[in-house]
């Protein structure tokens, strides 16, 4: 709820949803329903915070509501608002970062521990593995390949992240080479890339 | 697109990932198809690629964790109602509280940090916040195990609003509405389940009586059904068109 609008405003923006522009009826619990999973899935493979991951999708959908939309732009549209509210959020990356400290930290701690299962241990690392080798990556490449995770097409992922139509393909490819080699055990023990 | 070939007639990275992801056209893949049929070189990236793409799934996989969204947040349930599918399940990241456990929660306080809100300059707060923090206080008036007695639930709000949703509410539902002073809203009502977020309180399946008080410094709204029955604004409590028409019956009450 936006604090300078007051609940009248509010209400009347509320009350236009379940039309889109066309006034055909827009179902928000089906739009819901479908992209949830995966623009959460999406959010927290990009900021490593599972909570923050779940309001960035709720303020998405909260937009979607005030901004009614064909059903076929509604998914490229949630990733897009979901895309540029992480990129926005520049003491994310602060908050991220001490996240994965903390992590490894806990990781370092967990050998002394005895009350923590093994595989805990084990899971911690591999997640913070991952994460250091998605570090090497550039934000954009980031994004383009949590896209292509998602299933988006070439064109979709050129829109929402804002790159030629005909660069995705090489970009995707060397991103993808370039994190499969971060997450070559070899890479991840020596901890630096060849 | 374009079948990239280097110098020497080998296809580049951009054009095999283009097959492996179904980009190509289907000229494009016959071509590249004909390629690969001759070229061990080019059929030996194509494995690599396809290496990677396993390898960056599963590491991508490592990273998840289950989506907290079993059903719609309390905030989204509000917001939709009235469109055609208001959703009739209880929130998520709000507190439930179940009519056989209102006891069991006497003297229980719960801080909401509410996801974003407690997390300085995250995009929620920004946007939807400028309410600050918002800490929701739950706990119960309990006389005793052979009666609860009413529960209360309670939301801070610094400036903003205040949205109380009361959700399937029955006929024999009887609101009592009043401002107070206190920066806190709160919702009191015997046999009902709350959900609670920054801001916003939303009570299902409510009987009997059921006491709201407003804070007078902040802008509310009062809907039953989705609905709107009273309103706040600037200082003034005043009953809103619906509550001619709801079932509940609205009773504006001056703060004692």
């Amino acid at each position: 709820m936006d604090a300078q609008e007051g609940p009248e405003r509010g209400s009347a923006a509320l009350e236009r949803v379940g039309d889109d522009a066309n006034g055909r009826d827009v179902d928000f619990e089906a739009a819901f329903f479908s992209h949830h999973e995966p623009l959460f899935r999406y959010v927290n493979r990009l900021v490593g915070d599972a909570d923050l991951a779940a309001d960035v999708v709720q303020e998405s959908f909260v937009r979607l509501l005030e901004h009614p939309l064909p059903d076929d732009e509604i998914r490229r549209w949630l990733f897009t608002v979901a895309t540029n509210l992480v990129r926005d959020e520049a003491r994310m990356r602060s908050r991220r970062q001490r996240l994965l400290a903390e992590q490894y930290h806990r990781s370092d701690l967990a050998g002394a521990s005895a009350q923590v299962p093994d595989e805990m241990i084990e899971r911690s690392q591999r997640v913070a593995a991952v994460r250091k080798a998605l570090a090497r990556l550039s934000a954009r490449d980031r994004k383009m390949l949590m896209m292509r995770e998602e299933g988006f097409r070439y064109a979709e992922i050129a829109r929402v992240i804002g790159v030629a139509p005909g660069s995705v393909g090489t970009l995707l490819a060397r991103a993808l080479r370039k994190f499969s080699a971060a997450l070559d055990p070899a890479h991840i023990e020596e901890g630096e890339p060849k | 697109m374009s079948i990239d070939e280097t110098p020497c007639s080998h296809i580049e990275d951009p054009a095999l990932l283009a097959l492996l992801d179904g980009e190509s056209t289907a000229a494009e893949r016959d071509g590249l198809q004909d390629h690969l049929g001759e070229c061990v070189e080019c059929t030996r990236r194509l494995d690599e690629l396809r290496f990677a793409d396993r390898r960056v799934r599963a590491g991508l996989e490592m990273l998840d964790v289950p989506s907290p969204f079993t059903t719609m947040p309390p905030a989204l349930v509000a917001a939709s109602r009235g469109t055609s599918t208001a959703i009739r399940t209880p929130p998520t990241r709000g507190i439930r509280m179940g009519r056989r456990s209102v006891a069991a929660a006497a003297g229980l306080i719960l801080v909401l940090t509410a996801g974003a809100y407690a997390i300085p300059g995250s995009p929620v707060r920004d946007i939807l916040g400028r309410t600050a923090s918002a800490i929701a206080t739950l706990f119960s008036e309990s006389t005793g195990p052979a009666d609860p007695g009413p529960s209360q639930v309670a939301v801070d709000a610094v400036g903003g609003s205040i949205r109380i949703s009361i959700v399937e509410a029955s006929a024999d539902l009887r609101i009592r509405i009043r401002m107070t002073s206190a920066l806190r809203a709160s919702v009191s009502a015997r046999e009902a389940e709350f959900g609670v977020e920054a801001g916003a309180i939303e009570v299902h399946d409510p009987s009997g009586d059921m006491t709201i008080a407003l804070p007078e410094a902040a802008e509310s709204v009062v809907k039953v059904n989705g609905v709107a029955v009273a309103r706040l604004v600037d200082g003034s409590l005043m009953k809103a068109d619906g509550a001619e028409t709801s079932p509940a019956t609205i009773i504006l009450e001056t703060d004692g």
